[in-house]
């Protein structure tokens, strides 16, 4: 029942991102703005991959500090595998923000990487959680689930300032070269929202799939060493 | 059209990604329930 509920989570996650790339691809036109500062205005269709994995990733490292302090209070290792996954899987949807964004970059300005805010505070992320998996790796058994909780909370007030705080300090705002501006203010087609809120549905939902099976194959794991001990 | 193959090129790599990612937790889940099964 519990596999066949991740089936499907799974089928409808796949058919919102395929239908989400064919409006992408067929219906959406190309943005205005982009063509004029670009001179391509395709390239403004990759925030349908683009921001959907960044908020995606966002929003799952808060979660990821709500199971730390769930595990904190209850000391339920569900709460720990729950956390651990979460992180594993937003990470990786961070790395693939990052590379997406190092692409429109490269399209966009010439260069993989020059620096800019944006991809500034998203490098210390990734460097942030690097760390809480390694540190997860190396920390012993009985102090793991501790240490991953506390790493978490401190994580999440450190994301929230990366993604939401410092890139949007006036000084930061003005050297930045990021177009989330043209976004914020309208500068895109009506159809950006509607395929950009289905792309992000899609991503939400493979996020869910990926951390519960990623947590239940953690806890699995666990049980299979304490039965071999 | 060529000037949406960046797009296309930002999809095909995250999805690759991502499914690769899927299917390695898939494989490792499939393992361990044959490891727990008891032998027949």
């Amino acid at each position: 029942m519990r596999r066949q509920r991740g089936q499907m989570l799974t089928a409808v996650a796949g058919i919102l991102l395929l239908v989400a790339f064919a409006l992408a691809f067929f219906w959406v036109p190309p943005a205005a703005e982009f063509q004029r500062l670009y001179g391509n205005g395709h390239i403004a269709k990759i925030v349908f991959v683009h921001v959907p994995l960044a908020i995606v990733s966002f929003v799952a490292f808060v979660v990821a500090a709500g199971f730390g302090v769930a595990y904190l209070r209850t000391r339920r290792l569900r709460w720990d595998a729950l956390g651990a996954a979460t992180i594993e899987v937003a990470w990786l949807y961070a790395v693939l923000a990052t590379v997406t964004g190092a692409w429109f970059s490269r399209l966009a300005w010439g260069a993989w990487w020059n620096w800019d805010p944006r991809q500034t505070t998203m490098f210390m992320v990734l460097l942030t959680y690097t760390a809480y998996l390694l540190v997860r790796g190396a920390v012993d058994e009985e102090r793991r689930a501790s240490v991953s909780a506390v790493y978490a909370i401190l994580g999440a007030g450190a994301s929230l300032m990366l993604y939401w705080v410092v890139p949007y300090l006036p000084a930061i705002q003005q050297i930045s070269l990021h177009p989330s501006g043209i976004i914020a203010r309208g500068g895109l087609d009506v159809s950006y929202r509607s395929v950009l809120l289905l792309s992000t549905l899609g991503m939400g939902l493979l996020f869910v799939q990926l951390v519960r099976l990623r947590a239940t194959l953690e806890l699995a794991e666990r049980q299979l060493m304490v039965a071999s001990r | 059209m060529p000037e949406a193959l960046p797009f296309f090129l930002a999809w095909l790599i995250t999805w690759l990604a991502l499914m690769a990612y899927l299917w390695r937790l898939e494989t490792r889940w499939r393992a361990m329930e044959r490891e727990q099964s008891p032998e027949e």
